[in-house]
C-alpha cells in the first residue's frame, strides 16, 4: 500500500478560500445578472421618457394603490386574528394553521382559479353576488382579492409567531395595573411586537405589488382596471419591449427599497432586544 | 386584609389552600417549583379563576364562583411584581410607573405629584427618563415595585423579587418593601423558595406543597424538616 499523499497545509488554505469563493461569486452572479441585465438593455433616456407613458402610470398607480389596500385590509383584520389565533386554543386550530400556510406552497395560477370558481359569474357565491348585481371577477377588487389570498400569510405567519412568543407577563402586569385588554394590547402588545410586525407587512406588500398568477387567472388584464405592473411588464414584452423593460426597472427599484427597509427594521429589532 | 380559601384543579394535583394575610403583614409563601406558589397569585390577581371557594379583600369578594362573583383583573386594585420584574422595555422609568395612574384617568398634576413621590421614595430620581430596558436587575425591580404601589393597592405580591438581584439590591428591595407594607397598611404576599428571605422580610410564612399546606408560623420557627430547608 502507498502512503497516503499529504497536501502542504498552505496549500489546503488556498485551495478552501477558493472554493469558497467561487461559491459566492457563483450565487452572486446568478442572483444579479439577470437584474443587472435589465438596467443595461434600457438607457436613461428611454427609461426616463417611457416613464410618462400611459401604461406605465396606470399600471404604477393601479399596483401602488391596490397593494396597499390589500396591506391595509391584512394589517386591520390579520392582526386581531393573528392576536385571537395564537393566544387561544380551539378546535380545528391545526386546520386554520395549515390554510393560514396553504398559499405560500399552493401555485398563484391555482389560488387564482380557485377565486375564479368561487367568485367568479357563474361561481359557488359568485352566481349570488351576480344576482345581487354585484360582480367581483375582472374587476379591480379581484385584483385586491387575489393580492390578499396570495399576500396575507407573510404578515400572519410573523404576527402569529410574535404574539406565541411574546411574554405574557408585560399584558398581566398592564392588566392588574389597571389597563383594559385593549388598551394593554395598543400600549404594551403592539409597540413591542411593532418592529416584527412592519417588516412582516412590508413583505406582505411587496408580494402583493409582485402578484401574477392569481391576478391574471381571476381579476385578467384590463389596462386600467386589473392590469397591474407584472402584468403590464408581460404586456410590454410581448408588444412594446421598452416598456416592459421600464415597468420591469421600477418594479426591481421597489424591491430594493422592500428589502433595505425590511433590513434596517429587523436590525432596529436585534438592537432593542 | 386577605382572606383567601379556594381550590383549584391543576394537571399534577389540586391546589388546596386557606390563608389570611393581616393589613400591614408580610407573608412569605414558600414551596419548591411547581408547588403552586405562583398559580395562587394568579387566582388572587384574577389571571387564573379558582374551581371553588372565595377570595375576599378588606370588604369585597374579589372571587367566588359558587355566587358568580369575578371582579375583573384591572378593577382588583393588586400591586403585583413578577418575577422578570416586567417593566415595560420601551417606556421610560418615570413612564413606567405612570403607567397605571394614566390606566386610571388620574388628573396630569395628580400622576406627576405621584411619580415623583415614587421615584424620590425608590431612589429612582436619576433613571426617570432612562428606557427601563436598559436598567440593571436591581433598578428594573425597584421601578417595578414603585409601578405596583404608585396605584396605592390594596393588596401587593411579589413573585420571585430577589431571585435575580446580587446582594446589595436584594437588601435595598427587602427593606423597602417591608417599610411600604407598614407604611401603607396593606397586606403583602411575598413568593420565595428561599429560607433566609423569608426570615428576613416575613412575618408570618407558609410553606406549601403539591398544593397543600405542609406547616405555617414564625418563619424563625420553621422545622428543619419542612420541604423548603432539606432542599437548601
Amino acid at each position: 500500500m502507498s502512503p497516503a499523499v499529504r497536501i502542504p497545509q498552505k496549500t489546503r488554505h488556498l485551495l478552501t478560500y477558493s472554493i469558497a469563493g467561487l461559491l459566492i461569486l457563483a450565487v452572486t452572479l446568478y442572483l444579479a445578472l439577470p437584474v443587472a441585465a435589465l438596467f443595461f438593455r434600457t438607457t436613461p433616456d428611454l427609461f426616463f421618457s417611457s416613464l410618462s407613458d400611459p401604461l406605465v402610470l396606470s399600471a404604477l398607480w393601479l399596483s401602488l394603490t391596490t397593494s396597499v389596500i390589500s396591506l391595509m385590509v391584512v394589517i386591520l383584520v390579520g392582526t386581531p386574528f393573528a392576536y385571537v389565533h395564537a393566544r387561544s386554543s380551539y378546535p380545528g386550530k391545526v386546520i386554520v394553521d395549515t390554510l393560514i400556510d396553504l398559499p405560500l406552497v399552493l401555485p398563484p395560477a391555482v389560488a387564482g382559479f380557485a377565486l375564479l370558481v368561487l367568485y367568479g359569474r357563474m361561481g359557488l357565491l359568485g352566481q349570488y353576488f351576480n344576482m345581487l348585481g354585484i360582480s367581483i371577477a375582472f374587476t379591480t377588487l379581484a385584483v385586491i382579492m387575489a393580492q390578499i389570498f396570495v399576500a396575507s400569510p407573510f404578515y400572519l405567519r410573523q404576527a402569529k409567531s410574535l404574539f406565541e412568543q411574546f411574554d405574557q407577563s408585560y399584558e398581566h402586569t398592564a392588566r392588574t395595573l389597571g389597563a383594559s385588554p385593549i388598551r394593554t394590547f395598543m400600549t404594551i402588545t403592539l409597540p413591542l411586537t411593532a418592529s416584527g410586525l412592519i417588516s412582516g407587512a412590508v413583505m406582505t406588500f411587496g408580494r402583493a405589488l409582485g402578484e401574477f398568477g392569481a391576478t391574471i387567472m381571476f381579476a385578467g388584464n384590463l389596462p386600467g382596471v386589473t392590469q397591474t405592473m407584472p402584468l403590464a411588464v408581460y404586456v410590454g414584452m410581448e408588444s412594446n419591449f421598452n416598456l416592459g423593460l421600464t415597468i420591469s426597472i421600477l418594479l426591481v427599484i421597489i424591491s430594493f427599497i422592500i428589502m433595505i427597509t425590511v433590513r434596517l427594521v429587523t436590525r432596529k429589532e436585534v438592537q432593542h432586544a | 386584609m386577605l382572606k383567601a380559601e379556594f381550590t383549584r384543579t391543576l394537571r399534577d394535583f389540586t391546589l388546596d389552600l386557606s390563608f389570611q394575610v393581616r393589613d400591614g403583614e408580610i407573608l412569605a409563601l414558600m414551596g419548591n417549583n411547581g408547588s403552586g406558589k405562583s398559580t395562587t397569585l394568579n387566582i388572587i390577581a384574577g389571571l387564573l379563576t379558582p374551581d371553588s371557594g372565595c377570595i375576599r379583600l378588606n370588604s369585597t369578594t374579589l372571587c367566588e364562583p359558587a355566587e358568580g362573583t369575578h371582579i375583573a383583573i384591572e378593577d382588583r386594585r393588586i400591586g403585583y411584581v413578577f418575577q422578570n420584574a416586567a417593566v415595560f422595555p420601551h417606556l421610560s422609568v418615570r413612564d413606567n410607573i405612570a403607567y397605571g395612574l394614566r390606566a386610571r384617568n388620574m388628573s396630569r398634576p395628580e400622576i406627576t405629584g405621584r411619580v415623583e413621590q415614587m421615584m424620590e421614595l425608590m431612589h429612582l430620581g436619576d433613571l426617570e427618563a432612562v428606557k427601563a430596558g436598559n436598567l440593571s436587575g436591581g433598578q428594573k425591580q425597584r421601578t417595578a415595585l414603585a409601578r405596583a404601589i404608585a396605584i396605592r393597592p390594596a393588596l401587593l405580591m411579589m413573585d420571585e423579587p430577589f431571585s435575580s438581584l446580587d446582594v446589595e439590591s436584594t437588601i435595598a428591595v427587602k427593606s423597602l418593601t417591608r417599610d411600604i407594607v407598614k407604611e401603607m397598611k396593606i397586606p403583602c404576599i411575598v413568593v420565595t423558595h428561599r429560607v433566609a428571605d423569608s426570615q428576613e422580610i416575613a412575618d408570618w410564612t407558609m410553606v406549601i406543597s403539591l398544593g397543600k399546606r405542609e406547616w405555617e408560623g414564625r418563619p424563625h420557627d420553621m422545622p428543619q424538616n419542612c420541604t423548603v430547608c432539606r432542599c437548601q
